[in-house]
């Protein structure tokens, strides 16, 4: 990966993984539209998972943090902060997934797919081999460009997940934005560290992760279905199966 | 000789490599696409993307071209424009 910190930190990002973001975009859509309100829900039992991981992978570099000296101050209060606000978001979120029709022990004792296991695993990877700040790179682009609610909303109600269900989606795509600001700060203080190539693979890696789930979910649709069409956008099943939940 | 750990750090780095030029490309081509219409764009940056891949691109319709010009409509915006779209289309 070509990385050359020569404007700002933030912008470089940005730009180095604006294709990404593309790649994401696409099949993103093509997952939505091939397996509709399922593979949607499928997709937030992953994000549970990453919200899960939220916390204790914070909590983790704020400890690696604290071994590189006081020029990490910063980043370890900001992972302390910050672990605290989402700690219990995986709890609101395992409530409002039941809502959606999911069974809550089948998502809380499962393990994620592998795609998210690559996504975290990668992230603390990141942090103990190579610097902490790496892990401004996985928030950056988790939460610097959070959907709007409108947009949440709109897709949700055609795909037939109930309002009720969303409200700690909702819930962060408020607070994300007030989060970005707080990231890209710290992205402009540690980019340019040696530490700006792994702020962008731990972005990158989380982009691809995401990118891999959304196609192989997609293509698990079409395959299992031949060429019926998939499921109508307000279907409902009334709980979610093991096949739902696990893949 | 052989390398083993090498083969496996230079497999890594090509792959790593060969995901970078797939995303550029699919960047490339919808940056383009709403100059040029998809099929010259993916003629001209996409060739060497696979069948799915630009499969899927020349099913996105005007609209979601439009809201993937912009890193919002890529995470975001283009969730409204994927349901509204006939979800009965196989696009992979």
């Amino acid at each position: 990966m070509d990385v050359v910190v020569s404007a700002s930190p933030v912008d470089e990002l940005e730009k180095l993984i604006s294709p990404y973001y593309s790649l994401h975009g696409i099949y993103w859509r093509g997952m939505v539209a091939a397996t509709g309100g399922d593979g949607w829900r499928r997709v937030a039992g992953q994000q549970y998972y990453v919200m899960k991981a939220a916390a204790p992978l914070l909590e983790f570099t704020a400890a690696q943090a604290r071994h590189r000296g006081s020029a990490y101050d910063d980043l370890a209060a900001w992972c302390l902060e910050h672990a605290d606000e989402e700690r219990q978001h995986h709890s609101w979120f395992l409530d409002d997934l039941v809502l959606m029709g999911c069974d809550r022990d089948l998502v809380s004792q499962a393990v994620p797919d592998d795609e998210i296991l690559d996504v975290l695993g990668a992230q603390f990877a990141l942090v103990a081999t190579s610097d902490p700040a790496a892990v401004l790179g996985f928030f950056f682009a988790l939460e610097a460009h959070p959907s709007s609610p409108a947009a949440i909303m709109e897709l949700t109600d055609r795909l037939g997940i109930p309002r009720e269900a969303l409200g700690t989606i909702l819930f962060h795509a408020e607070e994300d934005l007030e989060h970005s600001a707080s990231i890209k700060e710290l992205v402009e203080r540690y980019g340019w560290s040696s530490a700006f190539p792994s702020m962008c693979r731990s972005a990158v890696r989380s982009l691809s992760g995401w990118t891999r789930l959304f196609q192989r979910y997609a293509e698990q649709r079409l395959a299992a279905a031949g060429s019926s069409p998939p499921d109508a956008p307000g279907r409902r099943r009334p709980s979610a199966t093991r096949q739902q939940v696990l893949g | 000789m052989t390398d083993p750990v090498g083969d496996l750090l230079r497999q890594g780095a090509s792959a790593a490599q060969q995901e970078q030029e797939r995303a550029r490309a699919v960047s490339a081509v919808l940056a383009q696409a709403p100059n040029v219409g998809l099929d010259e764009a993916i003629a001209r940056f996409g060739q060497r993307l696979s069948q799915a891949d630009q499969d899927l691109i020349r099913s996105l319709t005007r609209e979601e071209l439009s809201a993937l010009q912009s890193t919002q409509g890529k995470l975001g915006d283009l969730t409204t424009a994927a349901a509204a779209r006939n979800n009965n289309n196989n696009y992979i």
